[in-house]
């Protein structure tokens, strides 16, 4: 178990070309992934995607099939999770419903003998940190879910491992105190400056509360990125459906715009007379198929057709207005019988962005926005 | 609405009835019986005397009552230390032959245990299975002689009772959630340190509840240290039997029965009040 050449001295974990399989069925396959020392890294996927299976790898209750798990530079296949140097906050909580609330915090540091006054000290310290050192005396089954949460993460928190991995932590609260629980985590995580390795199918959650997000499906790993990355720039149709709403395009490549050095394409859009131009860095063929994503809120609602100069206009009409709260979503069926969403925050200068339904409108979008991606399964013509 | 109130009441009430006249008549009976004095041709003379409580509070009684309490704790511990790991691969086996090991430990039930006792002695006895087979294996050179000892005894006792075990501690050990015990590991406690802090204490009441099936009955059997320990071993059991029917003392038998009966009582009691002590201090504190 020598030490293993690190390919980066900031990273903490290295996952090497991991696969899992349990009766003959593959969980996981090829996993490469470096994570680094104090980020705050999410994996995030539908359920079945294997990423809960990543979280039991690096804790130490799976081993891989093949492939190896590196913690701080020691390979630890062989090593059982009690002498990992991490710890898990598990979506039940897992708390020990014959302990106190003190007695769930302090076994970890029993565990590893340290001295009595310092198991006090430190215990103390970070019910403190959780607000939680009036409950220290209680049962578990006496707090409520958002306290018991809590105690969870302070119970694992306390031993100062080099990674927290938290497998869904907060998918048992209300929405209210899911946010609340997602900046106190954050924050948690600052203070203490430990790695977590967080797992969560709520992309609204990873997107706002991760440093890096690893996008999974299938037990393979689509993306990894910062949440602006994974929303913005997503690399295939899987993770920009995944993470947000999106309007999905057909549109097949004509050539390289002679009048844009950017890199622009030439391009038809399903169901268009006119040729648009697409912004994209991907190189694609001519004559290729390609999809063009648009998140709801990169498209525009024109009430009046625009001037001929201002480029490709989708015309339809509103179907259906959905109020959000500070936005709402226009359903617009387009002439072609494809629906589009689009959102619209209020505005209270401009009379003529709220559109009612049965409106004729014109839809354009904001130039650059637009995400080209190739067409992954083309269908046969 | 009224079916269903009939038939929960009748049943209640038939259930009532029948301990009533079955259990609660003969008990009350058996505790009138103590205060009589005995009679040489009628059994009972029905005049008030505490005769009998004067014949079992003598030190050859007293021994009789501290050795089945010894034998008692024994075959409630032996079937503790044996049971719980046959309990626990039990309950973490794989389902499917999960029901054929159930079945297994409840076979047994099948045959009267007067009958597996009286097997036993094949096994055990000077040229029984045993020996043969110590013999053969060139462990022993001459036979043991098992029969009518205290071993014989615990033998039985722990054959017959090892079920009322297994199934209460199978129950909680079933229950028992393997979150807790990787819960445990993640925080770094081995093997042997999550049964210790976590499995040990989540399963306490199957344990508990184990050592009250095993303790209570092992107390007041008779047929097996009869059979298996022969005359020498005399057990509160035995002494309770031997005054009904060879004695004729009647009083002395019912005043022994009334004692072990507080007896079982008491522990029962005090293992309600540890159970509901412990669930209020969690919730005043």
């Amino acid at each position: 178990m020598g030490r293993y050449l690190l390919p980066e001295k900031n990273t903490i974990i290295i996952l090497e070309n991991i696969s899992q399989s349990f009766g003959g069925t593959e969980v996981l396959s090829s996993i490469n992934l470096a994570i680094n020392n104090s980020e705050l890294l999410t994996f995030l996927g539908p359920s079945g995607c294997g990423k809960t299976t990543l979280l039991r790898l690096i804790a130490g209750f799976e081993t891989p099939t093949s492939g190896r798990v590196v913690i701080d530079g020691k390979d630890v296949n062989a090593l059982p999770p009690n002498h990992r140097k991490v710890n898990t906050v598990f979506q039940s909580y897992a708390l020990f419903p014959h302990m106190t609330v003190f007695d769930n915090v302090a076994f970890g540091l029993k565990m590893s003998r340290v001295p009595k006054p310092e198991i006090n000290r430190r215990v103390s310290e970070i019910l403190k940190m959780v607000e939680l050192e009036p409950m220290a005396a209680r049962k578990p089954h006496q707090l409520s879910g958002g306290q018991q949460q809590r105690v969870a993460i302070a119970r694992a928190a306390v031993n100062n491992p080099l990674v927290l991995l938290l497998d869904e932590p907060l998918s048992a609260l209300d929405a209210k105190l899911r946010r609340q629980m997602q900046r106190d985590l954050k924050h948690l995580q600052r203070r203490l400056g430990i790695t977590f390795v967080f797992v969560t199918h709520d992309q609204q959650e990873a997107l706002s509360i991760s440093d890096r997000v690893v996008v999974m499906h299938n037990g393979r790993i689509e993306q990894v990125g910062t949440p602006a990355e994974i929303y913005e720039e997503p690399v295939s149709l899987r993770v920009a459906e995944f993470v947000g709403d999106t309007n999905i395009f057909d549109a097949v490549v004509l050539g390289k715009s002679p009048d844009c050095p950017d890199g622009s394409l030439e391009a038809r859009l399903e169901g268009q007379e006119k040729q648009c131009l697409l912004k994209t860095r991907r190189e694609f063929a001519d004559g290729q198929n390609v999809k063009v994503v648009l998140r709801p809120e990169d498209l525009l609602v024109n009430r009046k057709q625009p001037g001929e100069s201002s480029g490709i206009m989708l015309s339809g009409m509103v179907d259906e207005l959905i109020y959000k709260g500070s936005t709402y979503d226009i359903v617009i069926s387009l002439q072609s019988g494809k629906k589009l969403v689009v959102t619209e925050f209020f505005d209270e200068d401009d009379e003529s962005m709220i559109a009612s339904v049965g409106d004729s409108v014109y839809v354009s979008w904001i130039k650059g926005w637009e995400v080209v991606l190739p067409d992954e399964n083309p269908e046969p013509v | 609405m009224k079916t269903p109130n009939l038939f929960k009441n009748s049943a209640i009430a038939g259930t009532a009835l029948w301990l009533g006249v079955f259990a609660l008549v003969p008990f009350l009976l058996i505790c009138a019986a103590s205060f009589m004095e005995r009679s040489p041709t009628r059994f009972l003379e029905p005049v008030f005397s505490l005769q009998g409580y004067r014949m079992i509070f003598t030190p050859g009684f007293l021994k009789v009552f501290t050795t089945s309490v010894l034998l008692a704790a024994v075959t409630s511990a032996v079937c503790l230390v044996a049971g719980y790991p046959f309990a626990y691969i039990l309950a973490r086996s794989n389902p499917r032959y999960r029901n054929l090991l159930l079945l297994l430990v409840i076979i047994p039930f099948w045959t009267n245990s007067l009958i597996r006792t009286y097997a036993l002695i094949f096994i055990i006895k000077t040229n029984g299975l045993l020996n043969a087979l110590l013999l053969k294996l060139s462990i022993i050179s001459k036979p043991l002689s098992m029969m009518y000892t205290d071993f014989a005894v615990l033998t039985g006792l722990v054959y017959t009772l090892m079920p009322f075990m297994i199934l209460p501690l199978y129950a909680s050990i079933e229950k028992l959630d393997p979150r807790y015990l990787e819960a445990a590991r993640d925080l770094g406690a081995g093997k042997w340190r999550t049964f210790l802090h976590v499995s040990l204490p989540l399963t306490l009441p199957g344990i508990i509840a184990g050592i009250m099936l095993v303790f209570l009955p092992a107390l007041g059997m008779f047929y097996i240290p009869d059979i298996l320990g022969g005359a020498k071993s005399m057990l509160v059991g035995n002494f309770i039997k031997n005054q009904f029917l060879t004695s004729r003392d009647w009083p002395a038998g019912a005043a022994a029965s009334v004692v072990l009966t507080l007896i079982m009582a008491i522990l029962l009691i005090v293992y309600y009040f540890s159970e509901s002590s412990s669930r209020n201090k969690a919730v005043v504190t």
